[in-house]
């Protein structure tokens, strides 16, 4: 849900899983460090899953269970006093005769401990319209994530990319008023890609989504369920029952072009823009068929990236990135149609990033420096609440990768970053401090080993502070 | 030539998804007008001969209680007994307005407005005239409905409160108490269906003893009257019940084989034969009516103008929950405990009734059978 729509944001202030160890534990460079997942390319780059012929050229099996924790006190009203995640996926990809095939399975448990009072998966989405009790507990949720990719050349230069994902997820919460979440989510694309020559490639994509998450309150005692309803962050109305239910129903849109162009043959320069544009109706049951619009929120996301990768010399990469992104949303009660909330979320950010590997010894450097503005403007009329920054933020990146014996590589990395305004929790002043450190085994025949672990403290200007851990272990089999 | 048909497929491609992202992309425009900038000045002014002014006095002070769906919010007038409020959300809003007498204590000076919309953007301006009102006859003081907390679904402890607020002696006899809950196809149960000057709907209907005018059954002044549904000691079934086993009445069903009957209680008798269980009200969402007994045809509905005190009950404010009883009986309703909590409804003071249960009930966290807390 909003989790995509956030995502760039949220990239900026959480420590998210990791889609490769080899990076992660090096501290997370994206600018300017090769590996197999970031290339400039369409499929690394752009996300088109046309250009998964061209990325993936071999059969490979990963399997990848993981950890991730969180805790702290620099957190929001309805926030979980921790968080224990942990994770379990299969992602094989297979070369086919006419195209090659991704598909993966991932199993997620989520431990939320002491969730106040929120019912729904993701009560700060944007979205003013929350469903809530009086209670403080844990809730859990589980389930899969399913999908696969599916990329091909009907015509020679021509590549076409179909990808279908669907993730069930289901929540409980173990105490008072023993809410039930049930969160689905579909999304597919359609991704075209065409190869102009060598050096030039352009790609298009068309994603569409379909989220919904069903909570249901049911007292399993003689007591009913009394449930809030927010609109805002001030006023709710009361509902009880000894059954509460509210739906969330989202639909998306979302398209993206990318173009790589290669003007000479050290540089290659990345170039992509998206528009998304969403809405997510908060409805409940009025009657027994009918579902009554409580409220109306829209979202319209647009940005757009440039990336530049130079090769002057052998084994070094100097690497440059600018990208701005603009996130508005509004909403409205739908009964009055009257506007409730109004935000608007600009970033500029400007980075630049080098790599070399040293022929002296099997040492990798890479470093990023990371720079930029955010923008925010939040309206909460019904709140009577509004507020305005403009504020810096910048990140910085050191990581190194050595070869300790033959094919057997440690790596460690740290992250620093500082943002003057923290627009998912609200601090300022918001320092994060991550370290890395990880192994990989590549001594093995047909079978590679990435392990990695992370720890990061965030603090805010007040000192409060969070602290995450997250480990991951990747176990790839080639020509399985 | 191949390349360039290849080409023109692709942009042809690329062009219809452009245009359906156009098509399909078409956002929504957000709303003109914006939630939270209503605006309520309200006067309360009080038109009182205790003065010799002839000019209405204006309330300083007063406690004003501001109910929505979203909340009830209690404010204070100011020295010129105004009350500005802004940054209201739209909505239904009801007021009421509560001071003590300046002179005597057992008066309450009590304005209250109901149905009020307030809609953003725009002021409205309100003047509310307080009018003294003392306590003066019997009332129901106190419901308790929803059952203690237990999970075998008891809730057999049930007791409504009467209270004498007036000065003097008054009597019981052939009172009926009502339970309102049938006529749901029509207006609802408790309202007046043909508009013909009576409530309809009844489904219990029990008596005092004796007929209307006889003085068998005093209540004496400031005094409380617990009419249990069986008036026996409920926590040797349920710890965290209540004891009513010293109630003043016992609701007795003589056509029941199997209601219990304290011996040592006087009984309220049931006039429907074709009810045989006790006299119980619905947890969270009832009618119970008080009548003088003048009318005891309860067939054809009973008389508004007989009818001492009646009170509504519901668990969701408006307008989840559709009010029914007549409005020249009250004008709200009480927003009720949860179901099994142990919590009960009582008057704010004891006896005051303004017609008005939503401002003139608290919800107690422990039922006070006999007194007033």
């Amino acid at each position: 849900m909003k989790k995509i729509i956030l995502f760039a944001i949220i990239l900026l202030f959480q420590i998210s899983l990791a889609q490769n160890e080899r990076v992660a534990a090096i501290g997370n460079p994206s600018i300017a460090f090769k590996d197999f997942d970031l290339d400039l390319n369409l499929y690394d780059f752009g996300n088109n899953y046309a250009w998964l012929i061209e990325d993936h050229t071999f059969d490979i099996l990963y399997i990848r269970p993981s950890i991730y924790f969180l805790s702290g006190d620099y957190r929001r009203f309805y926030d979980p006093e921790k968080s224990f995640k942990y994770l379990l996926s299969f992602d094989g990809t297979k070369i086919l005769k006419d195209g090659a095939f991704r598909g993966y399975v991932i199993y997620e448990i989520e431990n939320r401990v002491n969730v106040n009072r929120a019912l729904s998966r993701y009560p700060y989405n944007g979205v003013p319209f929350r469903m809530t009790d009086t209670t403080t507990g844990d809730f859990l949720y589980n389930g899969p994530r399913v999908g696969f990719q599916y990329s091909f050349t009907p015509v020679r230069d021509f590549y076409v990319g179909l990808d279908l994902n669907y993730q069930i997820v289901d929540g409980l919460k173990n105490i008072y008023s023993r809410a039930k979440s049930l969160w689905r989510n579909i999304d597919g694309s359609l991704n075209l890609a065409y190869k102009f020559s060598d050096d030039f490639v352009v790609g298009g994509k068309l994603t569409l989504l379909d989220n919904k998450e069903s909570i249901e309150a049911k007292s399993e005692d003689l007591f009913d369920a009394e449930i809030f309803n927010f609109r805002g962050d001030t006023y709710a109305f009361r509902r009880r029952s000894q059954t509460v239910s509210q739906t969330y129903r989202e639909k998306l849109s979302r398209y993206d072009l990318t173009a790589i162009i290669s003007p000479f043959q050290d540089l290659k320069i990345g170039l992509k823009g998206n528009y998304l544009n969403s809405n997510l109706k908060t409805q409940f049951p009025y009657g027994t068929l009918k579902e009554y619009e409580e409220g109306h929120t829209v979202f319209e996301d647009y940005g757009s990236t440039v990336r530049v990768h130079y090769t002057p010399i052998k084994n070094l990469i100097l690497g440059l990135e600018g990208s701005f992104d603009n996130y508005s949303s509004w909403s409205r009660v739908s009964e009055t149609t009257l506007m409730i909330w109004k935000w608007n979320i600009k970033t500029l950010t400007i980075g630049s990033g080098a790599s070399y590997k040293l022929s002296s010894i099997p040492l990798v450097m890479v470093y990023e420096l990371k720079s930029g503005t955010i923008k925010s403007d939040s309206s909460k009329y019904i709140d009577n609440y509004f507020s305005k920054y403009d504020k810096p933020f910048y990140s910085f990146i050191l990581g190194s990768e050595y070869e300790v014996f033959e094919k057997i590589f440690l790596r460690a990395g740290f992250n620093y970053s500082k943002f003057g305004f923290d627009v998912i929790r609200g601090g300022k002043d918001v320092i994060t401090n991550q370290f890395s450190a990880g192994i990989g085994l590549y001594n093995f025949k047909s079978l590679q080993i990435d392990y990695y672990i992370s720890y990061a403290i965030q603090s805010n200007s007040i000192e409060q502070k969070n602290y995450f851990l997250n480990s991951q272990l990747n176990i790839k089999i080639f020509n399985y | 030539m191949l390349k360039t048909n290849k080409l023109k497929y692709f942009v042809t491609l690329l062009i219809s998804i452009l245009s359906f992202s156009v098509l399909s992309g078409c956002v929504e425009n957000p709303p003109i007008s914006i939630d939270g900038q209503g605006m309520l000045e309200l006067v309360v002014l009080w038109d009182s001969t205790y003065s010799d002014s002839t000019k209405a006095i204006p309330v300083s002070d007063a406690k004003v209680i501001i109910s929505s769906r979203y909340t009830a919010k209690i404010c204070q007038t100011d020295q010129n007994g105004k009350l500005c409020l802004s940054n209201l959300p739209t909505s239904i809003y009801g007021y009421t307005v509560r001071k003590p007498h300046p002179v005597d204590p057992n008066i309450i000076l009590v304005g209250s407005k109901q149905n009020v919309e307030i809609v953003s953007g725009k002021i409205v301006y309100d003047t509310i005239y307080v009018k003294p009102i003392s306590s003066t006859g019997i009332s129901i003081n106190e419901i308790y409905c929803a059952g203690p907390v237990n999970n075998f679904f008891f809730f057999f402890d049930q007791f409504i409160e009467l209270y004498n607020a007036s000065d003097s002696v008054r009597y019981l006899d052939g009172m009926m108490i009502m339970r309102f809950s049938s006529n749901t196809g029509g207006k609802g149960p408790g309202a007046d269906e043909d508009d013909d000057g009576d409530i309809d709907g009844a489904t219990y209907v029990f008596k005092f003893p004796g007929k209307p005018g006889e003085t068998n059954f005093p209540i004496y002044p400031k005094q409380f009257v617990v009419l249990a549904s069986d008036a026996v000691d409920h926590r040797n079934v349920c710890a965290t019940s209540y004891d009513l086993s010293n109630a003043d009445w016992e609701f007795y069903n003589q056509y029941s084989p199997e209601d219990i009957d304290n011996p040592n209680i006087p009984n309220l008798i049931n006039m429907r034969s074709d009810k045989t269980a006790d006299f119980l009200i619905a947890l969270t969402n009832d009618v119970v009516i008080l009548s003088d007994g003048r009318d005891s045809i309860w067939q054809d509905g009973i008389d508004i103008s007989t009818v001492i005190d009646g009170v509504e009950y519901q668990s969701n404010p408006h307008p989840q929950n559709k009010k029914t009883l007549d409005p020249r009986i009250d004008r709200s309703y009480v927003l009720s405990p949860p179901r099994y909590s142990g919590k009960s409804m009582q008057r704010r003071e004891p006896g005051l009734d303004t017609n008005d249960s939503l401002s003139d009930f608290e919800i107690l966290e422990r039922a006070t059978p006999g007194y007033h807390k």
